[in-house]
């Protein structure tokens, strides 16, 4: 894990171990790896996003270039999650990007409703999803310029 | 005057219009009242009744009886559309109309004449008796007569209060059904929804980590290891796809049907488009016949489309010219549309198993994995529609599909 206190550029919240390590396989590949925390829950990442429980110590002076964040999460899922950062004034300019198996169309409807960057279906072919990833990766972190 | 009308009445009740029907009802009414009052008349020796009768209209005894028979038969000739229409009727109504009526004309006038005739034949001298008898048997007869109808009347009750607690029943029993099919259709969904993550996480594992050690371990695996994790990865990709067509199967089964007008052709022409890659340059004839519009849902019969020629362009492969018509047959209540192929065809003894979910009648290189045509089956089949086949092995096979003309899917 990077120091809480440098800038942390992607925010990773994500249940599955092996989707986690996959993405950051992808990632790494780019060198995006560095700056990147992985929490496994929605309580944990609202934690770390809030700067709470665990991450107590952390300072909220800088907030993740990116949030990628799995749906279906133990605790407090994804679309919760989403709500609360777009409902808080300091972190609601964070690009959260979806990043899910569902297909649902409601899923799909409700994360742009509650004011998601972006909705991406997570390929099953392992070339499409590192694709897929990367590209995320890529963009958000060093092609998009985030709010100081 | 009664000649008038009864000619009038009599032309109003040959006219074919109906609007002229209620008219000669109308006129036919006063020709059996006065008739009726004539009648009466001559029938009591009441000379002031049969004196204005024939003041009015000058009708002697047997001419007023012809009358009024004629003008009641008026009546009854257009009594469908007459006022008197409840007497014909079937139901309580007309049943109580007919036991009553009698009651109220004929019983007592005949007991008044029967009256008469006794005090004039001597069998009672005062007339204060014949009044009485005549009351007792009028008060005798209408009091038995209400009897039967308040009995007529109740048991009708009892019938149609038992047949609204049969409906009620009924109607709970069709209740609590479809709570258990909302019950049973929101599981579906939940497990579809869930499935789409819970069967498709392992599955980006195996498909990653194999295609990881292929790459990061390459120099430690010999030809026949990598032979082997690529049938790993090919395998875990068969099962995405079946997980894919499942849910779509699910999905399909539950999303809500738009009704578009649909162009048939073009969404052929897009569902061939999307099939170009599966086609691999090899050499294809399809034939397009003039296609009807249809009504439904465009996304859905697209994906009817797309998996009949999907598998029309799959069974030609071992051929090496394959033929493709599409056509339609239109009908009064429904379309046939087609899909027809030259290719490989199969033993319709099967035919029954074609269109079952993950049944295939060949091998997975020709079949594909044995959804695309439950599918087909449930679109149509939501579309108020139906699909059937026809082949002959070896020398192609024939999928239909039958949309009907106007909207009657489940909608």
């Amino acid at each position: 894990m990077p120091d809480l206190n440098s800038r942390v550029e992607i925010l990773l919240v994500e249940d599955t171990a092996t989707d986690a390590e996959l993405s950051m396989y992808a990632l790494k590949k780019h060198n995006l790896t560095n700056n990147l925390v992985w929490v496994k829950d929605g309580a944990e990442a609202l934690d770390f996003l809030f700067a709470r429980g665990s991450y107590a110590e952390r300072k909220t002076t800088s907030s993740p270039k990116v949030v990628m964040l799995d749906l279906r999460l133990p605790k407090i899922d994804g679309l919760e999650v989403l709500r609360q950062i777009k409902a808080d004034e300091t972190l609601k300019h964070v690009p959260v990007v979806v990043l899910t198996s569902s297909k649902e169309d409601r899923d799909l409807a409700e994360c742009y409703k509650f004011g998601a960057n972006s909705f991406v279906t997570k390929p099953v072919e392992f070339n499409e999803f590192v694709d897929a990833v990367a590209k995320l990766g890529l963009y958000w972190v060093l092609v998009n310029k985030p709010p100081e | 005057m009664n000649f008038a009308l009864c000619g009038l009445a009599l032309l109003a009740l040959t006219c074919a219009a109906n609007r002229w029907k209620w008219l000669s009802g109308a006129l036919a009414l006063p020709i059996a009242l006065i008739s009726l009052v004539a009648v009466l008349g001559y029938l009591f020796g009441a000379e002031e009744f049969y004196t204005l009768a024939s003041k009015v209209t000058g009708l002697a005894a047997p001419t007023s009886v012809a009358f009024l028979l004629s003008g009641s038969g008026i009546i009854a000739a257009q009594i469908d559309c007459s006022y008197l229409r409840w007497l014909a009727s079937p139901h309580s109504g007309g049943v109580m109309l007919r036991r009553l009526l009698p009651l109220a004309t004929v019983l007592p006038a005949g007991l008044v004449w029967l009256g008469q005739k006794g005090q004039a034949a001597g069998v009672f001298s005062s007339s204060q008796f014949g009044a009485a008898a005549v009351v007792v048997g009028v008060i005798f007869s209408a009091s038995v007569s209400l009897l039967w109808c308040a009995a007529l009347l109740d048991r009708l009750d009892r019938r149609h209060m038992a047949a609204e607690e049969q409906v009620q029943q009924l109607n709970i029993a069709l209740l609590n059904r479809l709570n258990a099919l909302q019950v049973a259709n929101k599981e579906l969904e939940g497990f579809s929804y869930a499935a789409s993550h819970v069967f498709l996480t392992p599955l980006r594992a195996i498909d990653g980590f194999s295609r990881i050690l292929l790459d990061e371990y390459a120099d430690k695996l010999d030809s026949e290891g990598k032979r082997l994790l690529g049938v790993v990865r090919s395998s875990a990709l068969d099962v995405h796809e079946l997980v894919d067509e499942t849910l779509g199967f699910l999905r399909f089964g539950r999303d809500d049907l738009s009704a578009d007008l649909i162009d048939m052709a073009a969404l052929v022409r897009s569902a061939l488009k999307q099939l170009e890659p599966k086609t691999g340059g090899r050499k294809l004839k399809i034939e397009m016949q003039p296609l009807p519009a249809a009504w439904g849902d465009a996304s859905m019969i697209e994906h009817v489309w797309a998996n009949l020629l999907d598998n029309a362009i799959r069974f030609t492969a071992p051929k090496p010219e394959a033929r493709i018509e599409v056509g339609a047959t239109p009908g009064a209540n429904e379309t046939v549309y087609y899909v027809r192929d030259n290719g490989v065809g199969f033993d319709m003894q099967y035919v029954d198993k074609l269109f079952g979910v993950f049944s295939r009648l060949h091998g997975a290189e020709l079949a594909g994995n044995g959804m695309g045509l439950a599918i087909v089956r449930r679109l149509v089949t939501r579309h108020g529609g139906r699909v059937w086949a026809e082949s002959k092995l070896g020398e192609g096979a024939t999928f239909y599909f039958a949309l009907p003309t106007k909207e009657t899917g489940d909608a």
